[in-house]
């Protein structure tokens, strides 16, 4: 986009920028700052406050420079050399300040407050009003999580321009007029928004607080520092406070690469698991009991184990870059294995391929830009909630936007949904593909095609479990030129993958089968005894279930949680010999581990994390491990050592050097085998399932403030149709019965879920969906109302050794 | 850098110089002697004087004036305060207003008494009394919680460990 | 009366031209059919020849806002006429709708044939019950007889009209405010640029228009700009419609031609004022405009002659004030009209409105202080040109006029402790800190 630039003179200062830029950001790139409380440079300028006025030389009003947009020549005197702009400027704080409470001294936002810092630097410093402030009840609870105090409120519409701009929830809206107008929620609604702590973040005075730091601490008190969320792979970047080495708060930091602004919920207060009672800071070894031991005793046991042995690995998607990496090289070179896995859901094909090598290009800045998006399978608010925000901007900007989904998502106000069955996936993308008919998927493929390069195709690690999903939607992205890319939930899946830990891939998505491939690592790793490909997570599992695994490490991963299928993670964990779990606790896993690492949380350890466009970003220790628990990569340093061996580095630095060589972006990918079919769908009912943004997740314990105003109860959504068939009513309960299980769980009824497909979340309060689930996210089902009398919910009471009653 | 050479000053400038300051001792050898002979004398401090410990007010209707706001902590340059605030019970307040101090503790051997605590103090909640006798046998001893700051101080000379010594 | 030519009230007091046929039979709907044969641009121009100036309170030309709309958007034009008079003091465009709604949908139709527009929407007061029923039924009736729809009188140009009642709001007679409401949104006045002919309505170019200023548009186009121009001042042709009310023999609304003294407006309309006594204020344009005195009898009442001495046309609410109205209560009552009404969007309006009330009562009530006076002097210019809308700028006006032209009688307010007109108020020295309850 090219733009005309514009030269104008503000204070005396000649600055040069784009046309149409506003006054007061063009004063920003000059140093100067002119004050303001309903400017926000994410939302569009609404010249309320009326705080930033200017003079602008030939005119006989001020304006206001928030609304403002400079003109070639144009002559800007601010409050710095205009004592109209100053005076105006004074009289206009002395308007906001007359109702506002002076209880500083309380309100958590004393000491970071932009009224406060304004009033001191710009404010008449004394007071003419003489009468009684407004008055109004407070707090007011908008949720558990959000708290509103209307007196000190100064209307700047920032939250409700929020809400309506950016997070397109309008929970909040103003309400009444003149002096009673104030911020307001249905009466009986909740601020039910996932992303409901970035209006306390913007908002510019105390008027709303998060209850999760109120009254916890003072600015003073905090020690801050600079952080990556370790949530999901969207990677805000986050600000981190701590009092007393203890996280009381998490903000958002801007980044308009990654976050703009914003973080979610759920990264915002979901902080307090490395703080959890439950964390373990010691090793563990199993004599009788577990025991504390010291690293040496459990690396020396563990070596024992693995000496000739069968060893494989599985981790999720908290480990960093690094530690993947360590992980991947461990593996391959100390225990001669490739059975290491990161996933959960199936082989992703080529798809997974281009992604893990980093050839896919899709960023935020391009979904940004792009004028056609096609999501398909992906909840992006619920699962990766920053690109939600993303994809609504670029919607925004007129981009056409396509959902090809089970279940309609949150961004039905801007994109066309296209509700199919999880085996109709590859069909629909095959007709995308060729773009010719009326129907939606053609007009996706059509906007994809007139898109072109700025066509973008965003593939949820979801949609890999439908048969065919994968190589179709590759197919469809040649097919209409756009740019397509996976997006995976957890927060370092991508780094996981490039990094190498994966069955068949070395670093930087380097297949081992490949020869040539395989000698670029070996230059760096020495020969790589082993070079058949591995078995992936599914296959892990069932060889421990038939004994064919004598040791298998659970890396920061619990397969009785995480797992789509309980009973063989179960099946898994009974029969392999030896458990090592290395992680913040045991949780689920307790009665199994024979010895028990503990490792750093993601505040006390370096490295990086990648985001799901493959952007690497920088975790930076900000406190102390706790007791003597250690970053994961040098666990696997210390335990390759302890087995004869060595990793070749000791140092974080030495480590990075090796892996940047490796992950750096490559030319092309060789060619690889169509990912393998999925198990066909059966005609009945088809259930299908994905986590919700706040749900029973480990990182998430602990966080009751953000349950109680986000999580939903498990419940079943079903189609009209399909209700009525079975027999079911919206607000009764059903029986679901799969091959793996059953359950009992309230019914919603829908229009907005497709015909034929059952939705359950996979791990809200009342249910462990992994417990209907046969290794695929996707299962056949059978619905039949429950009547009082039925039996207790749940699979068979021994596949879910955790649940809780709720 | 070069230096003048000190003037040597003769001798009887020295002698008189030596008789002055012994004028100076003899003068005050012979004074009314104003040592205070604590613990065995008790000597009030003057009406209004700061000098000694905190002492946490309470409104009259029994309210602590304290809001838990920090202020006191941020403005001690001995970081001998801490306070942790928390939310009222509206049912059964512990002070008026949203927030009040569930902790709050000084620790008298950072403590320099100089009083810049009283002035940041929004409701007047911390005044220092003029109850200077404080000694501790224990680091723990020294830390004043809540409870012990709220009580007003003991008339002088009544503290049992002061006594003791 | 004063037998000065009357244009859009002459069949005032004649009910027969309420129903449709009786319009048509006095001579209604001759407009219409002479627009339905020229083109479009042809009638901008005849109403721009005809230097008509809108009558809601700007007075901005017609014709130059209807040819300011672009016509090659791709988006619908609208015409939006304004019928939210809510402006304390003016009632004239309510009579023109009961007493002759016809002449009001007849100009509105031709404003969109000029610019092209087949939707118009009439946005009606809320509070106007009987007035929104009258044109309700006359829409009906037009649309009965072909002269709304999807084929005007035949000449296969398509006009609809649609009628939205208002929920009670002075602001959404701020034209931008009007259109959010329209949208259904908050009547909050918009951002311009980009100004309402560009993009208003649904983010389409839209004409908005005063009731008043739409019924001279059948006039201008069946008698031609000429015999419009007869009446009037060259730079305010034609009449205007003044409401006169307050303290005066005969309150009511009186068609006037441009330029007339206040003179005649008072005495010979309004038979001077109420029992004899003597004139202290008045107002030219509503409570928004800043009051005139016993002074300015023989000012011109149009547009240039009213700004000449300080003040503006506005909507030609006239409200009349005598010599035994305190004026400190006068301002106080009319800000506490703003403060009420003020959207509560931008902080000048919303606080300054809300504080100036407070002040202005306790100095009403005898609680004033000396600072007070210069207090509301500053506060009026930190309000001044410095809110959102003009709202706020309106009601500067009752403070600052009445400071003006009776600082007096403020200073007599605080030195005194009462009102020094109707002696109201605790006397001397009233104690300090009793008004802050």
């Amino acid at each position: 986009m090219s733009e005309d630039l514009v030269t104008l003179t503000i204070d005396g200062k000649e600055v040069t920028v784009p046309a149409g830029t506003l006054i007061i950001r063009a004063a920003e790139q000059l140093g100067i700052e002119i004050p303001r409380f309903c400017d926000h440079p994410m939302l569009d300028p609404v010249g309320a406050c009326r705080q930033c006025y200017v003079q602008i030389e030939g005119q006989p009003k001020l304006f206001t420079s928030c609304t403002t947009t400079v003109a070639p020549a144009m002559v800007v005197r601010t409050q710095n050399t205009s004592d109209e702009a100053h005076t105006a400027q004074v009289a206009n704080l002395e308007f906001l300040l007359l109702n506002h409470p002076l209880d500083c001294p309380i309100c958590d936002r004393g000491g970071e407050c932009p009224l406060q810092d304004q009033a001191l630097a710009f404010g008449p410093g004394e007071s003419r009003y003489r009468e009684a402030k407004r008055v109004y009840e407070k707090p007011l609870h908008l949720s558990a999580l959000v708290n509103l105090d209307r007196e000190r409120c100064v209307l700047c519409a920032r939250c409700t321009r929020f809400c309506d701009q950016i997070s397109g929830d309008r929970f909040i809206e103003l309400y009444a007029r003149g002096a009673s107008q104030q911020v307001a929620i249905a009466p009986g609604e909740d601020f039910r928004s996932p992303f409901s702590g970035n209006t306390v973040q913007i908002c510019p005075v105390g008027a709303l607080t998060a209850t999760p730091y109120r009254f916890v601490a003072r600015p003073f008190d905090l020690s801050t520092a600079d952080s990556v969320c370790p949530h999901c792979s969207a990677g805000c970047n986050l600000k981190i406070d701590m009092r007393r080495g203890e996280v009381v708060r998490q903000l958002a930091r801007d980044n308009l690469e990654v976050n703009d602004g914003w973080a979610c919920d759920k990264g915002r207060f979901a902080f307090g698991f490395p703080d959890s009672p439950d964390r373990i800071t010691t090793p563990l070894v199993r004599d009788h009991g577990l025991e504390p031991a010291s690293f040496g005793e459990v690396f020396g046991r563990i070596a024992e184990w693995t000496e000739g042995k069968r060893v494989a690995f599985l981790s999720g998607g908290r480990l960093t870059d690094e530690e993947s990496y360590a992980l991947s090289k461990l593996a391959r070179t100390v225990f001669a294995t490739n059975d290491l896995d990161h996933r959960r859901h199936l082989e992703g094909g080529e798809l997974e391929l281009l992604w893990a090598a980093g050839l896919t290009g899709v960023t935020y800045e391009r979904v940004e830009r792009a004028k056609a998006i096609v999501l398909v399978g992906l909840d992006a608010e619920q699962e990766v909630p920053i690109l939600h925000l993303r994809i609504r901007k670029a919607a925004r900007r007129g981009a056409k936007v396509f959902v090809i989904h089970h279940r309609r998502t949150r961004l039905h106000d801007v994109a066309t949904h296209i509700l199919c069955r999880p085996d109709e996936v590859a069909g629909l993308l095959a007709e995308l593909a060729a773009g010719t008919s009326a129907a939606p998927a053609g007009l996706a493929g059509a906007a994809l095609r007139e898109a072109g390069n700025d066509g973008v195709m965003l593939i949820g690690a979801g949609a890999l479990d439908r048969p065919g999903a994968a190589d179709a939607s590759l197919a469809a992205a040649s097919a209409t030129g756009a740019r397509i890319t996976m997006v995976s939930r957890r927060a370092n899946d991508h780094g996981a993958l490039r990094a190498g830990v994966h069955p068949g891939l070395l670093p930087g998505g380097r297949p081992i089968a490949v020869p040539e491939d395989r000698a670029e690592v070996e230059l760096v790793w020495g020969q790589i005894p082993n070079y058949r490909p591995g078995r992936n997570a599914r296959q892990i599992l069932e060889a421990c279930a038939r004994r064919e695994i004598d040791v298998l490490f659970l890396v920061g991963v619990d397969p009785l949680r995480d797992f789509p299928d309980a009973a063989l993670a179960l099946r898994a964990l009974r029969n392999v010999p030896r458990k090592v779990v290395q992680s913040l606790e045991l949780g689920s896993l307790e009665p199994y581990a024979d010895a028990f690492l503990p490792a750093a949380a993601f505040v006390e350890k370096d490295g990086h994390f990648t985001t799901w466009e493959g952007r690497s970003q920088r975790l930076k220790p900000l406190r102390p491990a706790p007791g003597i628990a250690l970053p994961e990569w040098e666990i696997f340093a210390s335990l390759a050592l302890a087995c004869g061996s060595d990793l070749g580095f000791e140092t974080l630095e030495e480590l990075q050097e090796e892996l940047g060589g490796l992950v750096a972006a490559r030319e092309s990918v060789p060619d690889w085998p169509p990912s393998p079919a999925p198990p066909p769908m059966a005609q009945g009912l088809e259930l299908f399932t994905y986590p919700l943004l706040v749900d029973e997740g480990r990182l998430s314990e602990g966080a009751a403030r953000l349950k109680a105003a986000l999580q939903e109860e498990a419940f079943v959504e079903v189609h009209p149709q399909d209700a009525a068939a079975t027999g079911l009513a919206a607000g009764g309960r059903a029986i679901l019965r799969t091959e793996a299980g059953q359950a009992e769980l309230p019914v919603r009824v829908t229009e907005h879920i497709a015909r034929g497909t059952v939705f359950v979340p996979f791990n809200q309060p009342g249910l462990a969906a992994n417990t209907l689930l046969s290794g695929t996210f996707a299962t056949a089902v059978t619905l039949e109302p429950a009547h009082a009398a039925a039996g207790p919910s749940g699979g068979p009471a021994d596949a879910q050794p955790e649940e809780v009653p709720a | 850098m070069s230096r003048e050479p000190a003037p040597q000053p003769d001798v009887l400038q020295q002698v008189g110089a030596i008789a002055k300051g012994m004028a100076t001792v003899f003068k005050q050898t012979f004074r009314k002697d104003n040592t205070e002979q604590w613990p065995k004398q008790i000597v009030a401090p003057p009406e209004r004087s700061h000098i000694g410990r905190h002492l946490l007010n309470k409104h009259e209707n029994g309210l602590e004036k304290c809001i838990g706001c920090e202020l006191c902590a941020f403005a001690c340059p001995a970081d001998a305060i801490w306070v942790e605030g928390a939310d009222n019970d509206p049912e059964n307040p512990t002070s008026p207003g949203e927030r009040y101090a569930k902790d709050y503790q000084i620790n008298y051997l950072r403590c320099i008494m100089c009083g810049l605590c009283v002035e940041a103090c929004p409701t007047r909640a911390l005044t220092l009394t003029s109850y200077f006798e404080l000694s501790f046998t224990s680091r723990e001893e020294a830390i004043w919680t809540k409870e012990q700051l709220l009580e007003p101080p003991p008339p002088l000379g009544t503290d049992p460990v002061d006594r003791e010594g | 009366m004063t037998g000065l030519p009357r244009v859009i009230t002459r069949h005032w007091g004649d009910e027969s031209v309420i129903p449709l046929d009786g319009y048509v039979a006095a001579g209604g709907h001759r407009g219409l059919r002479k627009a339905l044969e020229m083109a479009p641009d042809d009638v901008i121009a005849l109403v721009k020849a005809a230097g008509l100036r809108g009558r809601g309170g700007a007075g901005f030309p017609t014709g130059m806002k209807w040819s300011f709309v672009p016509q090659d958007t791709g988006k619908p034009t609208y015409v939006v006429v304004n019928f939210d008079e809510s402006e304390p003091g003016t009632a004239n465009n309510r009579e023109l709708v009961e007493r002759e709604p016809h002449q009001l949908l007849e100009g509105a139709v031709i404003t969109a044939l000029a610019v092209r527009c087949e939707t118009v929407f009439v946005y009606c007061r809320g509070e106007f019950l009987w007035p929104g029923t009258v044109l309700a039924r006359a829409i009906a009736e037009a649309y009965g007889a072909g002269y709304l729809g999807a084929d005007v009188l035949g000449s296969g140009r398509r006009v609809d009209v649609v009628m939205h009642r208002g929920a009670g709001s002075y602001i959404c007679g701020e034209e931008t405010a009007l259109l959010s409401s329209l949208e259904g949104f908050r009547g909050q006045p918009r951002l311009r640029p980009p100004f309402p002919a560009v993009e208003g309505l649904y983010s389409a170019p839209t004409v908005i228009n005063n009731v008043e200023t739409l019924c001279n548009v059948p006039h201008i186009l069946s008698e031609g700009a000429e015999a419009f121009r007869a009446t009037g001042t060259e730079k305010s042709p034609g009449t205007k419609m003044f409401t006169l009310s307050g303290k005066v023999e005969r309150p009511g609304n009186y068609e006037l031609p441009m330029g007339t003294p206040f003179r005649v407006l008072l005495e010979e309309c309004g038979g001077g004022v109420l029992g004899g006594k003597g004139l202290k204020a008045w107002t030219p344009g509503g409570s928004s405009t800043p009051m005139l005195t016993a002074e300015h009898m023989n000012v011109g009442l149009d547009f240039e002659s009213i700004a000449e001495v300080g003040s503006m046309l506005g909507t030609g609410a006239v409200m009349v004030l005598d010599e035994t109205d305190c004026v400190v209560e006068v301002a106080r009552r009319l800000t506490e009209f703003y403060a009420h009404e003020s959207c509560g969007k931008c902080t000048p309006c919303r606080e300054g409105t809300w504080w100036a009330t407070r002040v202005l009562g306790r100095i009403e009530e005898g609680y004033g202080r000396e600072e007070d006076i210069p207090l509301m002097g500053e506060m009026g210019r930190n309000i001044l040109f410095r809110s959102f809308c003009a709202l706020a700028d309106g009601a500067v006006s009752p403070i600052s006029s009445t400071l003006k032209h009776f600082q007096a009688e403020y200073e007599a307010h605080v030195r005194e402790g009462r009102c020094p007109v109707t002696g109201v108020g605790p006397g001397k020295a009233p104690l300090e800190g009793v008004a802050s309850s």
